[in-house]
């Protein structure tokens, strides 16, 4: 599905992404680990187009997409929601559902079923669909983005630290409706996390990066299993 | 009494004009951040190829509609060829090359059409309609030219509110990067947003020039009623530009009718100060600060 090769990143003098290789096979949740400036932002940016590489390629469903537009790479259906911001605080719930589904030309009917399922999924939007998103508490605000993104009919969603900044009880949700959306659908998921152990509650796969490089990629279940690799990932985020 | 009246509706139509121009002021900045100093000498080019048309044809209705398309085009091409180079430096730099715009229009409008002021047409009559043996300061003309600004407004709003479009320009517009991950193609939206400012300054245009004359420097004064009512809205806000607008044009028209019309300017910068006393970001401004 999503298929990175020998992907360098340079923010100026900084290397962010130094040759990383990683793939997030269809219908997968992979996360992304990693300390703070292991580079797992720069990794979605750099999908999503917001970010240009130095070297190296990214291909979508068999198709280059690392030297397009924004706007083309989600019109293929790269969903990506950045971390913390993710929705347009001055539209209110509704106007930012509505430009979700604005990405392609749909019929309306599949529109309003569309809208239908997500203020079914989470109906605390639905009781304020009129209101500004700035009204909004956080885990609300990332509800709401994870909804824009669902109304653009997805193939693949980027999320970067749905979990910054929300109490426990938000994060255990967010994680729950990513699950539940995988689930339903068989969206392929790349979500880049801090809280490892919320993001390895419902990862397939795992990559971790330390300072730009690739220092684990191996399944989930098989990394819980294994104590060396535990520790590694603990070596990645704390340095010892 | 009656002369009250008349100083409020004389002071809604020239309101409404302050308004118009406030708003395509509004629409540039809400979408780019950029106080496009320049919109008055767009609006003086679009009026002079309106009046060249109003000249060759003698139709007024041809006039308008050819100023309007100018405004759309030159809003397209201050976009594309003199803003969009500058958009990601400092946002000093757009308002410096705004400046330079307004020298350049100048020298071009003066080449063209030379520097004396002229007359422009009005489509109805300048009689005031009579009620009860009464004179009122409201004539045909006037209504016209409020129901163009009204109508105008209400199809901006529209725009905004009810079409997929107008969420686009308004996504891309408070969140550009954000819009782009949703698929919004925001150098095109912002150019639309610079187009549309331009249709409507030159629909200000052709509704002022009767009244003050047609010339390289004529807009001048009506251009600082127009950034006034446009900082008294608040800068973001269209319906903001109206209410400036009308405070300001009912203002100018009680203190030049009743203060004596060589203290008008001073009325203007007395409301603006007021405005800004009561509310620092404008009467519908953002109620906290910006963060930068």
């Amino acid at each position: 599905m999503l298929e990175i090769d020998d992907l360098t990143v340079d923010y100026g003098s900084v290397r962010a992404l130094d040759h990383v290789t990683l793939r997030a096979p269809l219908g997968s949740i992979t996360t992304v680990l990693g300390a703070n400036g292991a580079g797992k932002t720069t990794l979605l940016r750099a999908v999503s187009g917001l970010a240009r590489p130095a070297s190296g390629s990214i291909s979508f469903a068999g198709h280059r997409i690392d030297r397009r537009r924004v706007e083309d790479i989600a019109g293929l259906g790269i969903a990506h929601l950045p971390s913390g911001q993710g929705v347009i605080v001055e539209l209110t719930v509704a106007e930012n559902l509505r430009l979700g589904s604005l990405i392609s030309p749909k019929p309306p009917a599949g529109r309003k079923e569309d809208l239908d399922q997500v203020y079914d999924m989470f109906p605390v939007l639905s009781q304020r669909r009129r209101d500004v998103a700035a009204s909004l508490s956080g885990g609300e605000r990332q509800l709401l983005a994870i909804g824009t993104a669902l109304m653009s009919r997805p193939r693949l969603i980027l999320l970067d630290e749905p979990s910054l900044g929300l109490a426990p009880r938000a994060v255990a949700h967010i994680m729950a409706v990513l699950r539940r959306i995988h689930e339903d659908s068989g969206r392929t998921v790349l979500l880049v996390e801090q809280n490892a152990r919320s993001a390895l509650s419902i990862a397939d796969r795992v990559v971790v990066l330390n300072l730009g490089r690739v220092v684990i990629d191996e399944d989930a279940s098989a990394l819980a299993a294994d104590p060396r690799s535990m520790q590694r990932l603990r070596h990645a985020y704390l340095g010892f | 009494m009656v002369r009250f009246l008349n100083l409020t509706l004389a002071g809604i139509t020239d309101g409404m004009i302050f308004a118009t121009i406030a708003l395509a002021l509004v629409m540039i900045f809400r979408a780019t951040r950029v106080i496009n100093f320049a919109q008055g000498a767009m609006m003086m080019l679009t009026t002079f190829v309106g009046w060249t048309v109003q000249d060759r044809t003698g139709s007024y209705w041809l006039a308008l509609g050819c100023a309007l398309a100018a405004g759309l085009v030159l809003g397209t091409l201050v976009e594309r060829v003199f803003i969009r180079p500058v958009e990601n430096g400092p946002e000093l730099n757009a308002a410096v090359v705004a400046l330079g715009l307004i020298v350049l229009i100048n020298a071009l409008a003066s080449m063209i059409w030379g520097s004396t002021p002229r007359a422009y047409p009005v489509p109805f009559s300048l009689r005031g309609y009579s009620v009860g043996g009464v004179r009122l300061l409201l004539s045909p003309n006037d209504l016209f030219t409020i129901g163009m600004v009204a109508f105008t407004m209400t199809a901006l709003v529209l725009l905004f509110r009810r079409t997929a479009l107008g969420l686009r320009m308004r996504a891309g517009a408070y969140s550009p990067e954000l819009a782009r991950l949703l698929g919004v193609r925001v150098g095109a939206t912002l150019t639309i947003g610079w187009a549309l400012a331009g249709l409507i300054g030159a629909l200000a245009g052709v509704l002022i020039a009767p009244v003050v004359f047609l010339g390289p420097d004529q807009f001048d004064t009506v251009l600082v009623y127009g950034f006034t009512a446009a900082i008294i809205g608040g800068l973001e806000s269209p319906v903001g530009s109206v209410v400036g607008g009308l405070l300001l044009g009912c203002t100018l028209s009680y203190v030049s009718g009743y203060a004596g019309s060589e203290v008008t300017s001073l009325g203007a910068c007395a409301v603006l100060l007021v405005a800004l006393m009561a509310r620092p970001s404008g009467l519908f401004g953002p109620a906290t600060g910006r963060r930068v």
